[in-house]
C-alpha cells in the first residue's frame, strides 16, 4: 500500500470508527459547572473574619491564653525532664535541687541538729566517766615498776584490784 | 454571506455582550462548544473525567482572558488553543503517557455498540471483529505517538479541524502541521502493518 492509499485508508477507518462521545452521566452537569465557576464571586474577595473592631482583642486574648496553658501546662515530658535535671542536681551536689522550699530547709536544719547532738557525748555520759575516773584514782597508787618480774606482779594486783571494785 | 460568517458574528455578539456584563451569555458558547471541546481534550489525555476537568478549564481561562480575544480568528479555535495547551501541561506534569484512546467500536468501548456501516455491507462478523481489533490496535498506536504528531493527528483526524485551523491551534505554521501528520501517519503504519 503507498502512502496514499494508507492514508485514503486511514481516514476512511476513522470515519467509520470515530472518537466516542463522553459519556452521558458525565455529561448532565457539564454545563452548570462550567457557569457556576464564571458566575462565583472573584477569588481575590476576602469575607472580612473581624466583624467589630472588639473581636480582635478577644482573638488576642483567647490566643494569650491559650499559649499561656500550652507554655505553663506540665505535661509528662516537661515533668520527666524536671525530675532529671533533680536527680543531676543531687547527685551532684548532694543535696535537694528545691531549696527555696522553706519548709524542706527547716527539716534540714532540724536534721543536722539531731545528727549533731547524738555525735557529742551527753552530759549523763560525760558524769559517769567522771565518777569511774574517780574510782580509779582512789585506789592505791600503783608503784613505779622497775623491772619484768615486778611488773608482772604489781599487774596482778592491779587486777586483783578492779575485781574487787567490780 | 457564509455559514462560518454568521457563526463568527454571531460569536462577536456574545462576546460583545460578556465583556459589557451579561456573564450569563457565556452559556451560549459553553452549549455550542462544549462537546467539542470535552472530546479534544479527551483525544489527548485518554481519560474523560480529566478531559472534563481539563475542557472546562479552556472555558474559564477563555472567559477571564475574554478582553484579549481580538477577534482575528474564530472564538472555536482560540478556546481549542487553550484547551490543547492545558492538555499538553498536563502530560507533562503527570509525566508519563496518556490513557488509551476509546475509538468506537473497538476493545473496551463500554457500550459495545458496532461501528458505522461499514463500506461493504456483505461484511459480515469476521470483518466486524477484525474491524474492532484494527481500531484497538490504532488507539494504542494514537496515544504512543509523540506530543506534536498526537496534537496535530488529534486536532486534524480526530476532531476534523482543517488544516489552517489545526496550525492556528498548535501555534505553528501549516507545513510543519503537515509535517507532524506525515509523520504521525508513517508510524502508525509501521505498528498497523
Amino acid at each position: 500500500m503507498n502512502p496514499q492509499e494508507w492514508d485514503h485508508w486511514l481516514r476512511s477507518f476513522l470515519k467509520r470508527h470515530p472518537l466516542k462521545d463522553p459519556p452521558a452521566k458525565l455529561q448532565r452537569d457539564y454545563h452548570r459547572q462550567v457557569m457556576d465557576r464564571i458566575l462565583a464571586p472573584p477569588v481575590w474577595v476576602v469575607r472580612p473574619i473581624f466583624k467589630k473592631p472588639w473581636t480582635v482583642f478577644g482573638w488576642a486574648g483567647a490566643l494569650a491564653a491559650v499559649t499561656a496553658v500550652l507554655v505553663l501546662m506540665p505535661t509528662p515530658a516537661r515533668v520527666a525532664r524536671q525530675i532529671d535535671r533533680d536527680s543531676q542536681l543531687f547527685l551532684e551536689t548532694g543535696e535537694l535541687a528545691l531549696l527555696d522550699s522553706a519548709e524542706l530547709e527547716q527539716d534540714l536544719k532540724e536534721y543536722d541538729r539531731i545528727v549533731l547532738a547524738e555525735a557529742v557525748p551527753q552530759e549523763p555520759a560525760r558524769e559517769e566517766a567522771l565518777e569511774i575516773w574517780e574510782e580509779l584514782e582512789s585506789l592505791e597508787e600503783i608503784p613505779a615498776v622497775d623491772s619484768g618480774e615486778d611488773l608482772e606482779k604489781e599487774l596482778r594486783q592491779l587486777d586483783e584490784s578492779e575485781l574487787a571494785i567490780t | 454571506m457564509g455559514v462560518g460568517a454568521d457563526v463568527a458574528a454571531d460569536e462577536t455578539e456574545i462576546i460583545g455582550a460578556v465583556l459589557q456584563g451579561e456573564k450569563e451569555r457565556y452559556g451560549e458558547l459553553v452549549s455550542r462548544y462544549q462537546l467539542a471541546a470535552w472530546k479534544l481534550a479527551y483525544s489527548f489525555v485518554g481519560d474523560w473525567e480529566e478531559a472534563k476537568d481539563l475542557s472546562q478549564n479552556g472555558f474559564i481561562k477563555a472567559y477571564r482572558h475574554l478582553g484579549s480575544f481580538h477577534g482575528g480568528a474564530r472564538f472555536s479555535t482560540w478556546l481549542y488553543r487553550i484547551i490543547a495547551n492545558e492538555c499538553k501541561d498536563f502530560l507533562r506534569r503527570r509525566g508519563r503517557q496518556p490513557e488509551l484512546l476509546i475509538l468506537s467500536g473497538c476493545a473496551g468501548d463500554e457500550e459495545g455498540e458496532p461501528a458505522l456501516d461499514p463500506p461493504d455491507p456483505g461484511a459480515g462478523p469476521r470483518q466486524t471483529a477484525q474491524d474492532r481489533e484494527l481500531a484497538s490496535k490504532l488507539a494504542r498506536a494514537i496515544g504512543r505517538l509523540p506530543m506534536n504528531q498526537r496534537a496535530a493527528f488529534s486536532l486534524h483526524h480526530l476532531n476534523g479541524l482543517p488544516l489552517e485551523e489545526v496550525s492556528r491551534v498548535m501555534g505553528c505554521r501549516e507545513g510543519t502541521v503537515k509535517s507532524h501528520l506525515f509523520r504521525a501517519a508513517q508510524s502508525l503504519r509501521r505498528v498497523l502493518a
